[in-house]
């Protein structure tokens, strides 16, 4: 599980508190990132790579996607992305609870 | 991520950086990463498998009878065997077809009934669920509509007496069967004791963590590590995630195990135990009893038995759990024995993803003329010799220092090697697209692994490796006649492909910690052949990957095997599926591309310096954008 990776205790702190009040951080600037699944190849190389105090993106089935109340808008999935199919969301919707109770067991880096 | 080491030593960071910032999609070359506004590729949202249900069921629907309908479904409008759709029936499916259709799996199907003229005593259903398997509305039962996600509607099925009467017939004697196996594998679970039930549940965990995905069924429930609700470990669901139905078994005294876990994990131990863990893939999409595990090693057996002047396999002795574990058991002794003499390899039916082991024959005139037309091709551009692809290989190895050195357009040897087969490849097979992929850094992995360094090998990501896709200039009518999309889609596809070098990397070094806890594949050793395969992943129906071949092949490096460490795939959009000779033309191809890189590795190992420096995004729109 990518979440248990070297994350300082701080942001893992932050990130656990995003996903139990399961809503996105109000000062963060950026929107958050979409993974098109029309053009995505799974690599899983966006999971691999989204920082640690954020860990935004899951596999999910047949698709990888990024949980918008838990990325920041930062650019590290963009770079590794071999082929450019992640997207500004701006209108981005909440999450359902389903993925949810899924997220939740990474909380704190918890498997 | 960790990056391959600059050959340039005077490239800075910043460039670097500049450089990662840039989109590597062939069209948006030169444009950032992430700056597009809209994506340029969108799927239907029915592409693939939920539409070629949907025309599955319209073509049914339209059938003038129920057999004629029921043969649609059971083919999927055909796209698979019939016989992969009876065996993902459920108990009462499979009984009910078997009375009104006559259609069965089984020996000892029944004449149908669906059609008798006696006054119908009840109107039942027909349907197809969107995970691709026939349901039934028996009696009792309440409409389809109420109980499954149909595809479409439903078709009205008249029951006689006489069907009704057979239908319970077949239903008590299948009733009567399915207790008695589940007893049986109650026994055989508490005798393996605590100790052996957990081991069996750590290798499944293990088998469904490092292999394509499975969907299997018990009844109604769905065993999956694929696309729907996930509950086995995979990509989704983790090692230890509590959604994992093995992972939940571990602590859980048997008695208060379901019928359907006890049977799950009978099931896949016996398909482990006579093949490894790629065995499992040949039950998706059926149900898992001991009657179709049974199925399935009696058809093996058959097939291994067929390879001449080696000892038989004897049949299992019962339908009991011991027998068939004492036939898996010889069938994986057995396929040890005969795999260095003939060629094995697995047909792939991609919409259930469903596999089967085959026994290739020898290769004929259809094989031998397209290694002619390779060798023809290869001698006009390489430096080499002979009249077959192996004697075009033993001729490098007596001189193999140009693969170390700059060779046409390219930095090395190798790469024009790699390249100009994969080109021919692409003419010879008549595909749309062939590939071939490897490790760039050939020289750092030698040193890696005299140094022993399994934890930084795991850490290499993409970069570290390329795949060289040739399509033919004619492939891109297939994307909007353009020649632009055409690269993205060779480019996507490329992507890909260093994504699977990725997942087999690892598979090959020692188990230590890091590399345990590493994503990782079991690297594939035999060839397949794929129909349909544009069904389900979003980047195979993008890319429609419909018909295709893989020929992986291992790779010497210092004195370390690395299997499917290198491969050959050929692909079609359309048209013709490839066949058994075209597969062995290609395992050969293969083959020479393998010699070649075990050969330049063991040149870098003696210090030469190698590293695949082509193949990247810009040289992929170069060569295709005319």
């Amino acid at each position: 599980m990518p979440w248990a990776k070297d994350t300082p205790p701080a942001a893992s702190s932050r990130r656990s508190e995003r996903i139990t009040s399961r809503s996105r951080n109000e000062t963060w600037k950026k929107p958050p990132r979409r993974i098109e699944k029309s053009e995505c190849i799974t690599c899983d190389t966006c999971l691999r790579n989204c920082p640690p105090e954020f860990g935004a993106i899951f596999d999910r089935g047949l698709d990888v996607v990024i949980v918008p109340e838990l990325c920041s808008g930062c650019p590290v999935c963009v770079m590794v992305c071999p082929v450019d199919c992640i997207y500004v969301d701006e209108e981005w919707t909440g999450t359902d609870d389903e993925m949810w109770n899924h997220i939740e067991l990474t909380a704190g880096g918890a498997s | 991520m960790t990056l391959p080491v600059e050959r340039n030593v005077a490239a800075s960071r910043r460039a670097t950086l500049a450089r990662a910032r840039q989109s590597r999609r062939p069209s948006r070359l030169g444009s950032p990463a992430g700056a597009a506004a809209q994506p340029d590729y969108l799927l239907a949202d029915d592409a693939g498998f939920p539409g070629l249900l949907k025309r599955a069921w319209q073509q049914a629907a339209a059938a003038p009878d129920l057999p004629a309908a029921v043969g649609t479904l059971l083919t999927l409008a055909g796209h698979v065997p019939p016989d992969i759709q009876l065996r993902a029936l459920r108990t009462t499916d499979e009984c009910a077809l078997n009375v009104l259709c006559g259609r069965s799996w089984r020996g000892g199907a029944r004449s149908a009934q669906a059609g008798d003229d006696a006054e119908p005593v009840f109107l039942g259903e027909i349907g197809l669920n969107t995970s691709g398997r026939i349901v039934v509305r028996v009696p009792s039962q309440g409409p389809l509509s109420g109980e499954e996600d149909l595809v479409g509607g439903i078709l009205r099925v008249p029951w006689s007496a006489r069907a009704l009467a057979d239908y319970r017939a077949e239903m008590d004697l299948a009733t009567a069967g399915l207790h008695a196996a589940i007893a049986d594998c109650r026994q055989w679970l508490d005798t393996a004791g605590e100790r052996g039930r957990c081991d069996m549940l750590e290798n499944l965990k293990e088998a469904a963590l490092r292999t394509a995905p499975f969907v299997l069924y018990q009844g109604n429930r769905q065993y999956t590590n694929f696309r729907d609700r996930n509950t086995l470990t995979g990509k989704t669901l983790w090692p230890g995630h509590p959604a994992c139905a093995l992972s939940s078994l571990q602590a859980v005294p048997l008695s208060l195990w379901s019928d359907s876990d006890v049977m799950l994990v009978v099931c896949l131990t016996l398909l482990v135990r006579s093949a490894g863990f790629a065995r499992i893939e040949e039950a998706n999409g059926t149900q898992l009893t001991l009657d179709h595990v049974a199925y399935l090693l009696e058809r093996t057996r058959l097939a291994y038995n067929g390879v001449p002047g080696r000892t038989q396999v004897p049949p299992a002795s019962s339908s009991r759990v011991p027998a068939l574990n004492e036939l898996a058991e010889a069938l994986g002794r057995r396929r040890g024995e005969i795999g260095p003499t003939v060629q094995l390899y697995r047909e792939i039916y991609g919409p259930l993803m469903h596999k089967i082991e085959r026994v290739a024959g020898p290769p004929g005139e259809a094989a031998r003329s397209l290694e002619a037309v390779l060798c023809a091709q290869l001698r006009g551009r390489l430096p080499v010799t002979g009249g077959t692809l192996a004697e075009l290989g033993a001729s490098i190895k007596v001189a193999p220092g140009w693969l170390a050195e700059p060779h046409g357009e390219f930095t090395t040897g190798l790469e024009s090697l790699v390249y100009e087969t994969v080109r021919a490849a692409t003419a010879a097979f008549e595909a749309d697209f062939a590939m071939s992929r490897g490790l760039r850094p050939v020289t750092a992995l030698t040193n890696a692994l005299r140094g022993q360094q399994w934890a930084q090998l795991t850490k290499w990501d993409l970069p570290h490796f390329f795949c060289c896709v040739v399509p033919a200039p004619e492939a891109r009518r297939h994307f909007g006649d353009s020649f632009s999309s055409l690269a993205d889609t060779a480019w996507a596809i490329s992507s890909r492909m260093q994504y699977n070098s990725w997942h087999f990397l690892a598979g090959n070094l020692p188990p230590v910690p890091e590399v345990a806890a590493r994503d990782y594949f079991v690297p594939p050793t035999i060839p397949d052949i794929a129909y349909y395969s544009d069904q389900h992943h979003h980047g195979h129906v993008a890319a429609k990957v419909r018909f295709s071949i893989r020929s992986p092949q291992a790779v010497e490096v210092l004195g370390r095997t690395f299997r499917g460490f290198v491969d050959l795939r050929l692909l079609r959009s359309d048209g013709l599926p490839f066949g058994e000779q075209d597969l062995l033309a290609a395992q050969r191809t293969s083959a020479f591309i393998a010699n070649a890189t075990s050969l330049a590795a063991a040149m870098a190992a003696r210090g030469a310096d190698i590293e695949i420096t082509a193949f990247d995004s810009q040289w992929h729109w170069a060569k295709i954008v005319p």
